[in-house]
């Protein structure tokens, strides 16, 4: 369980900690990594930059993935990823403050499994982190890794 | 010979084809005519002539034979014979020829018998005849010779008077015909002011023939052309320059419809960025602050007192009504953009899927509700639902309050246009502040009274007119408001 990684792609640090509290608040004890833009995201996935020499055949069983992002922004990090036969298949959740239409569609047309608007009302964010959580890491079955 | 011929027109050669013909006729008649008179004369010298024979000679030859004078007889009848058209002359005495002078001859003659008398002893006695033959030969050839004489004279006159009958009509007529004939054909748009001049004598004023009026009624048809194609070519030249104004408009038009479309993308795309922005932007500090008060109360909250966890309240719920604020002045936005699809609504459905989602969702006490049967719309289905949506959660939000709630959704005609009306008899308004209503963040109700942000009613008087249609609104204080709208189908 413990070697379930949960890649947190957030630029927002008070949405950093916010997310992170609501883990911990929903009892979701795997290892958190956070990415503060998306070519960061990428160097992880794919062992490059700063996480150059990480071991890629392990990967997260859980992206949240925020859409407005530094860099490179989550569409094109969700477009790259699932254009790698090492990431294809990775489940990536939209974890964002819009939900302008186009957003979505386009975020479904590239793949993603799942989007959620990040609600203003703190009790319902918690709520719906730890469903995600709950759904994602238990009962979900993740993809068999190194395909 | 032919080509000379050729010059002259048919219709000269018809004139002095009738002209000869005529009096070729006319000519052979007269000469007939006068051939019988000349005959009728011939005959009657003839006729005198032996008249003059009965009362010159009839004495002499008388006596002559009376006296058996045969010798004086024989002169008598010698002078007789000289006389001319004499032929024959015979003395007969019972039916013997007793003496006779000339040839005698059966045709062609004319003759008359006198009777020879002599008075002896006081008694008159016939003693033989005198028979004179007169020859008609002279008189026939004289006829025959005149005959020829008149019909070769006429045939030459008729023949001479033919040629110049030709030549005269060609030269009075016929050329200024093929002349006037080749100018008609001639004549076009370019050249109707070129004036027709006939090669013909100068002649008075009071002189003007027929050639004159067809010159002048070519002239004055000349100028009426004229003036004809003047006003056609003004007209040509006002229809191109209208057809080049419009043409100008037109590309001006589209140019500026270019412009506008250019304009209107820029700005639909500059909107669609910002409400990206309210969306995504606005709403993330919220988020902390809400967050961070709620992690301020869950995680410190034993060392805050009651006044302390009061504010850290009101902070939350003022970021979230400020949340909601957010979403629904986006939701308006999204109104004045969205694209329309007009198909045919079924409202009385949408009606009662509403009212059931907003039992379920926003927690209203179950109210009567009285929806028509049937209610048909024409418009675009989404957004219609927000209309209902809309007006239904502000029927059964301001009649949640009151004992015994009633919804009634239906429809009246009125002018020729359906009216569709949404009513409750909850809380009303005050018609004084009708013109409140459908403006954006306008309440006529305090928060604490009834929740909302302002934004849904007008967010429902911009959905109907897109629609085409208008929006107004009936109320009274504490006795129920009634919402109608129209759509343009």
């Amino acid at each position: 369980m413990h070697n379930k990684v949960i890649l947190l792609v957030e630029d927002n640090p008070d949405d950093e900690t916010l997310t992170l509290r609501a883990l911990s608040k929903s009892k979701i004890l795997n290892e958190i990594v956070v990415a503060r833009d998306g070519a960061e995201a990428l160097d992880y996935l794919f062992g490059t930059g700063i996480h150059a020499g990480r071991d890629t055949l392990i990967q997260p069983q859980l992206i949240l993935l925020d859409l407005k992002l530094p860099k490179v922004d989550g569409l094109e990090v969700l477009k790259r990823l699932r254009a790698d036969h090492r990431t294809a298949l990775l489940p990536v959740t939209i974890l964002t403050t819009s939900n302008e239409e186009r957003d979505v569609v386009t975020s479904y047309q590239l793949g993603v499994n799942s989007y959620v608007r990040k609600p203003v009302d703190s009790d319902s964010f918690i709520e719906a982190v730890r469903q995600l959580g709950l759904y994602w890491l238990v009962l979900n079955t993740a993809p068999p890794t190194g395909f | 010979m032919r080509k000379w011929l050729g010059k002259f027109s048919p219709l000269g050669w018809r004139l002095v084809a009738t002209t000869v013909a005529f009096s070729t006729v006319v000519a052979l008649l007269a000469t007939a005519f006068q051939l019988y008179l000349d005959y009728r004369r011939d005959l009657g010298t003839i006729e005198s002539t032996l008249d003059q024979v009965g009362h010159s000679y009839l004495p002499t030859i008388g006596n002559a034979l009376w006296a058996t004078n045969r010798k004086e007889l024989q002169v008598a009848l010698d002078g007789l014979a000289r006389l001319p058209d004499v032929r024959h002359v015979a003395v007969m005495e019972n039916d013997k020829i007793w003496a006779q002078a000339g040839q005698p001859k059966t045709q062609n003659i004319r003759s008359r018998d006198y009777p020879l008398n002599q008075v002896h002893r006081g008694e008159t006695m016939t003693i033989g005849s005198l028979k004179v033959v007169m020859d008609m030969a002279g008189v026939y050839q004289r006829l025959l010779d005149k005959f020829w004489v008149i019909l070769i004279t006429n045939g030459v006159k008729t023949f001479l008077v033919a040629g110049f009958m030709l030549w005269f009509f060609h030269w009075l007529v016929t050329r200024h015909l093929q002349r006037i004939a080749e100018f008609a054909a001639r004549l076009n748009p370019g050249n109707l002011h070129e004036q027709l001049t006939l090669d013909r004598p100068l002649h008075a004023h009071d002189q003007l023939d027929e050639f004159d009026l067809v010159l002048d009624g070519l002239t004055r048809m000349q100028s009426n052309l004229a003036s004809a194609v003047q006003t056609l070519e003004q007209d040509i030249v006002k229809l191109e320059r209208a057809e080049a104004e419009i043409h100008q408009l037109n590309s001006a038009l589209e140019q500026r419809v270019v412009e506008r479309t250019a304009q209107l993308e820029a700005v639909n795309h500059e909107l669609e960025a910002f409400s990206y922005s309210v969306s995504h932007d606005l709403r993330t500090p919220l988020r902390s602050i809400d967050g961070f008060s709620q992690a301020l109360i869950e995680d410190y909250g034993e060392r805050l007192d009651p006044v302390g966890h009061d504010y850290l309240n009101r902070v939350r719920r003022a970021a979230q009504r400020m949340g909601l604020l957010i979403d629904d002045l986006l939701r308006l936005a999204r109104i004045t953009r969205a694209d329309m699809k007009q198909v045919h609504v079924d409202l009385s459905t949408m009606a009662l899927e509403v009212i059931e989602d907003l039992h379920k969702h926003k927690g209203y006490s179950e109210a009567p509700f009285r929806v028509q049967a049937s209610l048909a719309a024409y418009g675009d289905p989404a957004l219609l639902r927000i209309v209902m949506v809309n007006l239904l959660d502000n029927a059964l939000k301001y009649s949640s309050k009151i004992a015994q709630p009633q919804i009634e959704v239906g429809s009246v005609v009125q002018d020729g246009r359906t009216v569709y009306f949404v009513r409750d008899n909850g809380a009303g308004f005050d018609m004084a502040y009708v013109g409140k209503l459908f403006g954006a963040f306008q309440r006529l109700h305090r928060a604490e009274e009834f929740p909302g942000t302002g934004v849904g009613l007008a967010t429902v008087k911009r959905i109907v007119h897109r629609h085409g249609g208008e929006i107004w609104a009936e109320g009274q204080p504490n006795a129920g408001a009634m919402f109608s709208f129209t759509l343009s189908n």
